[in-house]
C-alpha cells in the first residue's frame, strides 16, 4: 500500500513538474528533540512530502509541505518525587510523540551554479501532537494543535546537471505552540534533517 | 477536479500510516506506584493503627464488594509489615481508638477512568471505623488533580482518626494510588506486594517518633 502511494505521489510530481518552474519532494527525516529533558532521543522515524512553486522571478518559491515523525523513549524504573515534596511517582514507562505539521512554504534560492542550488526559507502552518505514556498495560494519552514555524536552509543538487531531478538535503528547526499539560508545557521544539529526492526545478 | 478526490484518502493515510507502533517489550509488569502526602502532616503524632484484614473490592457487581481469602491477605499483610518496620502499632479492632485507620481497596474487571480521589470511598458502607457521617478530606487534592483508575488498581488510604472527632472530617494525610496488572498474571499478588513496599519505601516520612 505505501509503495502505492509514494509512486502515485511521485508521479503526481513528476508530471506537474513538467508542465511548470515547480517541485516536488520526499524526505527521510531525523529529528533532535530540545523541548525538555523529558523526551532527547533521536527520530529517525520521520518523513516529509512538499510542493514549491517557483514565481516568476525564479528565485522565489511558495509550497506546502507535510511532515510526520514518531518520537520514542524507554524511561527506566525510577521515582519521580514532586518538587514541593507532596508525592512521588514510581514506575517505568515507554514515552511516544507523534508530530505532525503541515505549513504553507516560502523558500528563497543563492545561485550556486548548474548542479547545486542553495535555498533559505520558512514555514507557517498548524501541527497536530500526541503525547503518549505507557506504562504497565496502561496508557495516557494527550494530543491537540498548534501553531507552528519553521526556519530551514538546504540545497538542491541536481547530479546531471538537468533540472528534471535531483536531490534535497536540508536543515531546520521547528517550534510549535502545542501544550503538554501533563509536563506542564507550553511548547514543542526540534532541530532536524532531511534528505531526500526532488522532482522538477 | 477529479483528482482532487485522491488527497483526502492520501491525506488520511499519510497521516495515520505512517506513525509508528510503540515498543512496549521493555515495559515492566511492575506497578506504576504514586504516593500522595498533606504538606504539613506530621505522621509522628501517630502511634497505633487500625487495617482490616478485608479488602475492599470494586467491581461489576454489586454483591462482590469484600475480598478476603489469602491473596487479599498477602496484600494486608505487606501493609502490616510496613507500618510495624515504621513504629505502628496494629490495634485488633477499628473501637480501639486507632490514630490511624489504613483502607486498601482493589479494583477488579472495570475501568474507572478519570475519578477524583476518595471516589471509592462509597464502596465502604456508611461509616468508616465507627466514625459516621464524616466526609472523607483529601488534602493535597486541589480540584485540579485525578486519576486514571483502570481495572487491577490498589488504592492504600491513611486515615487521621486521631483528630476526626476535632475536625469533624476524615483527613488522608497520605495514600497511594498503584496501577498496574492485579489478577493479569499468575505472580501478580507478589507484584501487588512490591507495589505496597515501593509505596512505603518513596514515603520514608512515614514514621512515628
Amino acid at each position: 500500500m505505501k509503495k502505492i502511494i509514494i509512486t502515485s505521489i511521485l508521479f503526481a510530481f513528476t508530471t506537474a513538474a513538467m508542465a511548470q518552474k515547480q517541485l516536488g519532494a520526499v524526505t527521510w527525516n531525523v529529528n533532535f528533540p530540545t523541548n525538555s529533558d523529558y523526551l532527547t532521543k533521536t527520530s529517525y522515524s520521520g518523513g516529509r512530502v512538499e510542493y514549491r512553486h517557483f514565481l516568476k522571478t525564479k528565485n522565489i518559491s511558495l509550497g506546502l509541505s507535510l511532515d510526520w515523525s514518531t518520537y520514542e523513549q524507554y524511561i527506566p524504573r525510577q521515582t519521580f518525587q514532586k518538587p514541593d515534596g507532596s508525592g512521588a511517582v514510581t514506575g517505568d514507562f515507554v514515552a511516544q510523540a507523534y508530530q505532525v505539521p503541515f505549513m504553507a512554504t516560502a523558500h528563497y534560492y543563492f545561485e550556486g551554479g548548474k548542479m547545486v542550488k542553495p535555498y533559505v526559507g520558512i514555514g507557517l502552518g498548524a501541527q497536530y501532537l500526541d503525547q503518549e505514556l505507557y506504562y504497565n498495560v496502561y496508557v495516557s494519552d494527550e494530543d491537540n494543535w498548534g501553531f507552528a514555524a519553521r526556519p530551514e536552509l538546504g540545497a538542491l543538487i541536481y547530479p546531471d546537471g538537468h533540472r528534471g531531478w535531483g536531490f534535497l538535503v536540508g536543515a531546520y528547526y521547528g517550534y510549535s505552540s502545542n501544550k503538554t499539560e501533563l509536563l506542564n508545557r507550553n511548547s514543542f521544539t526540534n532541530f532536524g534533517f532531511n534528505i531526500g529526492v526532488v522532482f522538477g526545478e | 477536479m477529479k483528482n482532487r478526490h485522491l488527497f483526502l484518502p492520501l491525506f488520511l493515510v499519510l497521516f495515520f500510516a505512517c506513525r509508528k507502533y510503540p515498543d512496549t517489550d521493555k515495559l515492566s509488569t511492575n506497578f506504576v506506584v504514586q504516593t500522595s502526602k498533606e504538606p504539613g502532616a506530621d505522621f509522628g503524632s501517630y502511634k497505633t493503627y487500625y487495617i482490616s484484614d478485608t479488602i475492599a473490592k470494586i467491581t461489576t457487581n454489586p454483591n462482590d464488594s469484600l475480598w478476603f481469602d489469602a491473596d487479599a491477605k498477602q496484600l494486608v499483610d505487606a501493609v502490616k509489615t510496613n507500618m510495624a518496620a515504621r513504629g505502628y502499632t496494629l490495634v485488633t479492632n477499628s473501637h480501639a481508638n486507632p490514630d490511624l485507620g489504613l483502607g486498601l481497596t482493589v479494583i477488579k474487571d472495570l475501568n474507572l477512568g478519570v475519578v477524583y480521589p476518595g471516589w471509592w470511598w462509597g464502596y465502604w458502607g456508611g461509616c468508616y471505623w465507627g466514625y459516621c457521617g464524616y466526609p472523607p478530606y483529601y488534602p493535597w487534592y486541589g480540584g485540579g488533580f485525578v486519576y486514571t483508575v483502570p481495572t487491577g488498581t490498589i488504592v492504600l488510604d491513611m486515615i487521621d482518626l486521631k483528630n476526626a472527632t476535632s475536625d469533624e472530617k476524615l483527613t488522608v494525610p497520605w495514600g497511594s494510588v498503584m496501577s498496574g496488572g492485579l489478577g493479569n498474571t499468575a505472580n501478580d499478588i507478589q507484584l501487588g506486594v512490591d507495589a505496597i513496599n515501593q509505596a512505603f519505601d518513596q514515603s520514608p516520612y512515614i514514621q512515628t517518633n
